[in-house]
């Protein structure tokens, strides 16, 4: 059954002190109906991505939540997969419209994280690792600089290497207005940052950020006819150990690897096709094994690669990846980052992206990633 | 709130790491810890592969050497966990350089 994204809308993501988690919900939800001219009456169900809340703000039954804010009756699922939790609950709402369930469904991701204290927060996260990784001090930092620490030791690469990808990600977010940080910053800067778990500095680290996201999916042709849409041609989620110390390679992400053979194999297309990716950069060094682990580069090739911005907007290649600013810095808001990637896609299949436009797009890929690669989300639009 | 009667549960299979060998394959300092290792941050953690090729994540304590790609180490007991008077000691595994 052919379905489509109908509509995207993301609040600003950063520091948003007089927002709580469930205003920006709210917001997100209720601009995205106005955006799409779509009523809620129109709508068969709501899928909502968000790790945290039931951790730090006390917040379970979140869906009942929403059916309280939004005055309705329909059914509403919560997803966790940690910072996957989005990508997860768009892949759920994908296939609903898929079984027939239902029509149009509205998938929206968010979270609120700098109400807490950042060893808090850092605490909080950190309850999606094992219990192993937990009793020895490690931090999701931590982990992904084990896999830097090896990557780089492995494949001949510095640091430098590493923080082209936030600067380049920088650069793309000058272009976007919802973005946590619209800061060009250099590899220097990078480089002499503080350190968060060596050898990650803090600007080769997202940020704390708030946020909330959200697209329509629908299968309903008059609706699919009436506005912009994009379709999805593929949704694929693998999962693999929680435990980093359990994987057969901490220098890139099986469940990566997994999810993605799977969405090309079920979308009939090769990394070739790809003009525009969303990855998952929460540290820079997970930009770089996504690459390889998708295809788009051949393992060991990534350092060198991206040191050359060879995905960066103004370069003009066949590939450009984070157009919203990435992780980095459009900000990770956990919970609504997946949707964020899908929607910029959307925006970009949809020629939407103003200043982030890139030309002659056929094909969008995003790729979200759940603690140290515990989940892996793969999913590819076309127009 | 870890109940403490997790922490009695998970402290049994300690035992039977403690004293076996091994070699670090990564290696990272925390300096941004999780609030219950405020008090003992910055800190190395490490991954290690014990005789067996099973991997364990440990922090090393009492070093004066600079870390290197399979260095050896052999696994101890420490409490490194910060918890409230009331808990069960948070006993956990760590490693020494040899």
């Amino acid at each position: 059954m052919k379905s489509g994204i109908i509509g995207y809308y993301s609040t600003r993501f950063g520091e948003l002190w007089e927002r709580s988690l469930f205003d920006l919900v709210e917001e997100s939800i209720r601009e995205l109906l106005k955006d799409s001219k779509v009523d809620i009456s129109r709508v068969d169900a709501i899928f909502f991505g968000n790790m945290l809340g039931g951790i730090i703000e006390n917040n379970l039954h979140a869906s009942a939540k929403l059916a309280e804010i939004l005055g309705i009756h329909i059914p509403i699922f919560h997803t966790e997969a940690a910072c996957a939790s989005g990508g997860m609950a768009f892949h759920l709402a994908h296939n609903y419209v898929q079984s027939g369930k239902g029509k149009t469904v509205l998938v929206v991701g968010a979270e609120k994280m700098n109400d807490s204290s950042p060893e808090q927060i850092t605490q909080a996260l950190m309850s999606a690792a094992s219990g192993e990784e937990q009793e020895c001090g490690l931090t999701f930092p931590g982990l992904y600089a084990l896999m830097a620490r090896e990557y780089l030791s492995k494949y001949h690469y510095t640091k430098k290497h590493l923080a082209a990808v936030s600067v380049k990600n920088h650069l793309h977010a000058l272009n976007n207005p919802t973005a946590q940080f619209q800061r060009e910053i250099t590899e220097e800067m990078v480089l002499q940052s503080p350190l968060v778990a060596d050898p990650l500095g803090l600007l080769d680290s997202s940020p704390i950020t708030d946020g909330a996201a959200s697209v329509l999916i629908s299968s309903d042709q008059a609706l699919l006819k009436k506005g912009k849409s994009a379709t999805i041609l593929s949704s694929e989620i693998a999962t693999d150990s929680i435990s980093l110390m359990r994987r057969k390679s901490i220098t890139g992400i099986e469940a990566t690897q997994i999810a993605a053979q799977k969405a090309f194999k079920e979308a009939r297309l090769t990394p070739a096709d790809i003009q525009v990716a969303e990855l998952h950069d929460c540290f820079t060094i997970a930009e770089l094994m996504a690459m390889e682990d998708i295809g788009f580069w051949k393992r060991g090739e990534a350092g060198k690669r991206a040191g050359e911005y060879e995905t960066l907007f103004s370069n003009g290649g066949n590939l450009i990846v984070n157009t919203s600013g990435g992780l980095k810095a459009a900000g990770h808001p956990v919970g609504a980052t997946g949707i964020k990637q899908i929607g910029e896609l959307y925006l970009q299949l949809t020629g939407q992206a103003k200043k982030r436009q890139i030309k002659k797009v056929r094909h969008g890929l995003a790729q979200n990633v759940g603690g140290s690669g515990g989940t892996a989300v793969v999913t590819i639009l076309g127009i | 709130m870890i109940s403490p009667v997790k922490v009695w549960r998970r402290q049994k299979t300690i035992r039977d790491l403690l004293g076996k060998e091994g070699v670090i394959v990564s290696w990272t300092t925390i300096f941004t810890p999780p609030t219950q290792f405020k008090h003992i941050a910055p800190y190395i953690v490490a991954m290690i592969r014990l005789e067996g090729s099973i991997n364990i994540m440990a922090q090393i304590v009492d070093y004066s050497r600079t870390l290197q790609k399979n260095q050896r180490v052999v696994v101890v007991l420490r409490k490194l966990r910060e918890s409230s008077p009331e808990d069960v000691i948070p006993y956990t595994i760590a490693s020494k350089l040899i």
